[in-house]
């Protein structure tokens, strides 16, 4: 097996229509080292210069970036460069019983244990509810293992839901994403993570990006040519498992992981606050995973 | 010898009471308060009472808002007397709580064994809504529990439980010191005399530990309050506590986050701070991290705190220790954390997130009080025996629905405690029930406790959580034992930072307005009281033009613009009910009219009570006592109340303006009160001329209307001085527009502005406020009709209003990025 090597080009742009005085901002830009995936260089770039920036891992692991400008400025432009190499996913051989999992994990000890208890109950913005472990259950029938179960899950979200760019935007309810049966790859996830927490089982939410061109004989991957997201639940004794409900695929394939957390308000790529009068913003995001060679330690500009 | 029990006062038998023992005396410890009282005479008692009341609803003038939280502000004359032997078991168990609590914090926001281990479900945490992740691996310089506050009371078999633990932001040490002052003066010699612990010793103590808290390294930490916006209920206590601490306090749009570090607002620039007292619920502290989204806070305080820049008490974070959900569990986590049970009993608390929990819960579901967690839209606590069959069905689907949500509470019968009801003129004791705030506070690695507390007199009707107004019950220490005696603590010394010039840029702001409300407040209450005297000497002239005249001038000048008289209303024709008409519009709360002055000068100087001097405080007290009555002359439509409560309010605001002048030190703060005070009297100056000089009448009318308008601004005894002549509209234009040495008049006005305008560190934009000041001159050196110009002076004088608030308080609200997907 040989990894995949990957060039990422993430470029956020915001304007102000009026100048901002003092910014400050918080991003997940930066890809994480996992199992399988491995980062061998990055770089933000930003634009206005920042006046001040600070590195840190937040309460997941994740490396986190704060920084401020703290200049008048009407327009920030942040780009992420990154080069990762990812391996291709592996299942379980065996995982057990999906109604065992709860009484496994609090068994364990260790750092992906206590993230998967935080996973396991309701955040911000997902939580359990009865829609979502009803239409969950006919997947989780008893006894049967804990992959299987999510297998089936994600491929019934794929196949009952509709990738539908225009439906919603980050702040649609779950709910409505549930009762319509449409939206983008972060709706698809919160759904599939709100199955599993309904039934009281651990689920987190992965951020990250998808090569959509694809390869020569494979076949095209959905996304919206920004940042991805697809969901991950704990299987106790063998680690985090990935499922990606949009692309009904277990990640990675051509996915690469930036962060993750319980829901997309834990992992957003950028949120701030900025100060000055009043005034209307535009957002541009694009984001370009490219297939390079593997030759080593290339230079990214 | 033994004291007698106070006359009717009779607890249920079988049930623990304060004052009285099983065998029906008085216990040791109240003799001496019963004896002070029995003394008094209940006459006395019930008279002490009543001031002690209004001296509160007084003294909350600079705090409280509005009438509606005043009215909930209420004292029980008899304190809650506790002996050192209980005081000493709630002592030590409020230091055991507030150590087992630091350590909590410290878990779940660095290692979090307590999850890993089983010992608190993240569940329950995590369904609390204030457990900010984003603070997990965040390490404050200083300890994170620096105050720290129990709810505790005592049941019916005599033992004291605690109800909730408060580590978020504690309310009660500020009400607690309030409260105490208050009782202090109603008896004045009973602290000395009952051998009463005092309170002061808690604020060296609060200093000393914020002071402790700072980043190593840093010699003296300035430190600021952060307090909630001036509407908010916890405010009163906020800046009752900044004043008492001697620090500033400042609003969230106050504080700026730059360079990595948090840095106060001020009028000469930006002032590093060390140490953020915070009197505001964590998620409303930062914008950027903290959850669940607030708009109010300092964005970038907790990467402050990450850098260590900045330390914050209590930490970001500790209020998800300050929600019920933990209480169950506090047990278990003593034990694993300091291998000892807990020295206070608790009320037996149920988390309905636990199957077991939430089983017991339903099943003794009328033993139980119900409360939600939710820290932003709680459903409000209830008794489970209490409600309806369907309010039960509603909270039992609920708790099915969302049972991370819930906690359950088993319904306690309280001991009683007697309190003071006054029947006719005298006051009785009668049983009633209290809960006990009381306060630790960090002393290096351990904590001191408040000897007292902040008491609150609860009804059987509602639970005892329930944020809802109740009357304060001060809560006495009495030590039965000179030998048991502590000696005073000695205050730590700080270093002294000299403030002088610093101001932030609210407090400018509110200084200006209370300037100006003060300034409009005299102005109309004089101006009220001429008309009422005039009126009352001088029939005759009411029935001519001169009442419409002065009327609609009191109008004009209250609120800028005639009262809208309704039409279909029939005209007063009878002189007096047209004045208590006009009186009842100029005087109540209609925006510019005398209440609604008032209201803006308590809720103004209780913003900037750092600047005020005691005396002013004493002059602030007095009007607030004042509006009542005012209030309540009004409301009898009798003008001879009101006018008595005009004269003292005139006194007290000439007094309070008199005390600006002499006891505000000049710098930024005083130029901007007295920028108020000049530009308010120069636009009422000029509004009253406008509106009085209109009317059209003949010689002897327009005499007493020149007469008027020369005593509503004080200048009639200057005028009479000057000319020895009949009034002439010429000559009063001279003296009330363009003599600068005299200090009512317009010109005079204008040219201290200037002054302060120059005084005033300099800004971008002051040219053009220059430029507007020299406009209202040329206008006034016009020749031609008066009434002519006042117009556009009028219109020049709140153009630079508008300009200077613009320059110096405009702070534009954060804006959220919007989110990629």
């Amino acid at each position: 097996m040989e990894p995949t090597r990957y060039r990422v080009v993430h470029r956020t742009d915001y304007t102000y229509s009026a100048p901002v005085a003092l910014a400050h901002g918080v991003g997940h830009l930066i890809p994480r080292r996992t199992v399988a995936q491995q980062v061998l260089a990055n770089s933000i770039e930003f634009d206005p210069k920042v006046d001040h920036q600070w590195e840190y891992l937040d309460a997941f692991g994740n490396t986190t970036i704060y920084w401020s400008i703290e200049q008048p400025h009407q327009a920030l432009s942040v780009v992420s460069r990154s080069e990762v190499e990812v391996w291709p996913s592996v299942t379980p051989a065996f995982s057990p019983a999906w109604e065992q999992v709860p009484a496994l994990l609090r068994a364990e000890v260790g750092h992906d244990a206590m993230d998967a208890l935080l996973c396991s109950v309701g955040s911000m913005l997902v939580g359990p509810s009865s829609e979502l472990e009803a239409y969950a259950r006919p997947s989780f029938p008893a006894g049967r293992p804990l992959f299987e179960a999510l297998a089936d899950l994600t491929t019934r979200i794929n196949r009952d839901f509709e990738f539908d760019p225009g439906f919603s935007d980050v702040t649609t309810p779950v709910a409505e994403v549930f009762l319509h049966r449409r939206g983008v790859c972060q709706d698809l996830a919160h759904v599939a993570i709100g199955c599993l927490r309904s039934l009281g089982l651990p689920a987190r939410y992965v951020s990250g990006y998808l090569e959509t061109q694809p390869p020569p004989g494979q076949p095209r991957l959905i996304g919206a040519d920004a940042s991805h997201a697809w969901v991950a639940t704990y299987i106790p004794g063998w680690g985090w498992l990935d499922a990606d409900p949009t692309n009904d695929v277990t990640p990675p394939t051509r996915h690469i992981t930036v962060a993750w957390g319980r829901d997309y308000a834990d992992v957003a790529p950028i949120r701030g606050v900025v100060f000055g009068p009043p005034s209307v913003q535009t957002l541009a995001v694009s984001v370009d995973v490219a297939r390079i060679d593997r030759h080593p330690a290339e230079y990214i500009p | 010898m033994t004291t007698p029990v106070p006359h009717g006062y009779r607890p249920d038998a079988g049930r623990y009471d304060e004052l009285i023992d099983e065998s029906g005396q008085v216990r040791p410890h109240w003799r001496a308060v019963v004896d002070a009282w029995d003394r008094l005479g209940p006459h006395e008692v019930a008279r002490r009472a009543n001031t002690a009341q209004r001296r509160l609803r007084a003294e909350s003038a600079g705090y409280v808002f509005d009438d509606e939280a005043a009215t909930g502000l209420t004292i029980d004359a008899l304190p809650y007397v506790i002996d050192v032997e209980s005081w000493a078991v709630i002592e030590r168990g409020l230091v055991q709580r507030a150590e087992l609590l630091e350590l909590v914090l410290a878990d779940l926001y660095g290692p979090r064994r307590l999850f890993s281990e089983g010992v608190i479900p993240p569940g329950a945490a995590v369904a609390a809504r204030s457990y900010q992740l984003a603070a997990v691996g965040v390490e404050p310089a200083g300890a994170r529990l620096i105050s720290y506050g129990a709810d505790v009371v005592r049941d019916a078999t005599g033992r004291m439980l605690v109800v909730r633990d408060h580590t978020d932001a504690p309310a009660g040490a500020g009400h607690a010191l309030w409260h105490r002052s208050v009782l202090a003066a109603m008896i004045p010699d009973a602290q000395a005399r009952l051998r009463v612990r005092p309170l002061e010793v808690w604020l060296a103590h609060m200093r000393a530990a914020l002071a402790q808290s700072a980043v190593p390294g840093v010699a003296s930490p300035r430190t600021v309050v952060l307090g909630p916006p001036l509407d908010h209920p916890d405010f009163v206590e906020a800046s009752y506590l900044a004043s008492n601490l001697g620090y500033h306090l400042a609003g969230s749009g106050d504080f700026t986050m730059r360079a990595g570090r948090i840095w106060l607002r001020a009028l000469e620039g930006l002032e590093a701070v060390d140490v953020v007292l915070r009197r505001v619920a964590d998620h409303a502290a930062d914008p950027l991290e903290l959850v669940p989204p607030s708009p109010a806070g300092v964005a970038g305080l907790l990467q402050a705190v990450r850098e260590r820049t900045v330390s914050v008490a209590n930490s970001l974070g500790s209020g998800v220790a300050d929600r019920l959900w933990l209480q169950p569990f506090l047990g278990s986590v003593c034990q694993r954390l300091l291998g000892e049970p807990l020295i206070l009993d608790q009320i037996d608390t149920l988390w309905c997130g636990d199957p077991d929990h939430r089983r017991t819960v339903l099943d003794h579901f009328d033993r139980f009080v119900l409360h939600d967690i939710d820290p932003v839209a709680p459903v409000a606590s209830a008794f489970a025996d209490d409600l309806d069959a369907a309010g039960a069905d509603e909270w039992r689907r609920r708790i099915e629905e969302m049972p991370h949500r819930f906690i359950a509470q088993r319904r306690v019968l309280f001991a009683t405690v007697p309190t003071v009801r006054t029947v006719g003129d005298e006051s009785i004791l009668v049983p009633g029930m209290a809960t006990i705030r009381a306060q630790a506070v960090r002393s290096g690695s351990s904590f001191v406790v408040l000897p007292g507390g902040y008491g609150r007199v609860v009804t059987p009707e509602r639970p005892v959580i329930d944020p809802a107004p109740a009357a304060g019950k001060d809560v006495w220490v009495i030590d039965t034992d000179h030998a048991t005696r502590r000696r005073l603590v000695a205050a730590p010394l700080l270093p002294e930072i000299d403030l002088r010039s610093s101001i932030p840029t609210r407090s400018a702001e509110s200084l200006f307005w209370l300037g100006r409300n003060s300034e409009r407040a005299e102005f109309v209450a004089r101006l009220a009281r001429l008309v009422i005297g005039r009126a009352e000497r001088d029939r005759p002239l009411c029935e001519t033009e001169w009442l419409t005249a002065v009327l609609f001038g009191l109008d004009v000048v209250s609120t800028g613009a005639p009262m809208n008289l309704d039409p279909a209303r029939p005209p007063f024709p009878a002189i007096e009910e047209r004045l208590t008409f006009a009186l009842a519009g100029s005087l109540g709360t209609r925006v510019g009219a005398l209440g609604d002055s008032l209201t803006h000068v308590f809720g103004g100087a209780g913003a900037v009570r750092e600047f005020l001097s005691t005396a002013s405080w004493r002059v602030v007290n007095s009007l607030a006592v004042e509006r009542l009555e005012l209030a309540s002359g009004v409301d009898k439509g009798d003008t001879y109340l009101i006018a008595e409560s005009l004269d003292r309010t005139v006194v007290s605001l000439a007094a309070f303006s008199g005390l600006a002048m002499e006891s505000v030190v000049r710098g930024p703060s005083w130029r901007f009160l007295d920028l108020g005070r000049r530009i308010d009297r120069a636009l009422l100056t000029v509004r009253l001329l406008d509106a009085t000089l209109r009317a059209d009448t003949d010689v002897d009318v327009r005499q007493a209307l020149y007469a008027h308008v020369l005593a509503g601004c004080e200048s009639l005894v200057a005028y009479r001085r000057r000319y020895r002549s009949d009034l002439r509209l010429d000559s009063m234009r001279d003296l009330l527009l363009d003599d600068e040495t005299n200090p009512r008049s317009l010109a005079f006005q204008v040219h201290r502005i200037r002054e302060h305008i120059f005084g005033l560190p300099a800004r971008e934009g002051f040219l053009e406020q220059l430029a507007i000041l020299d406009d209202i001159d040329t206008w006034r050196g016009r020749p031609g009709r008066v009434g002519d110009v006042l117009g556009p002076i009028g219109t020049g004088i709140e153009k630079l209003s508008t300009h200077l608030a613009a320059m110096w308080f405009a702070q534009p609200p954060p804006l959220q990025l919007r989110p990629q997907g």
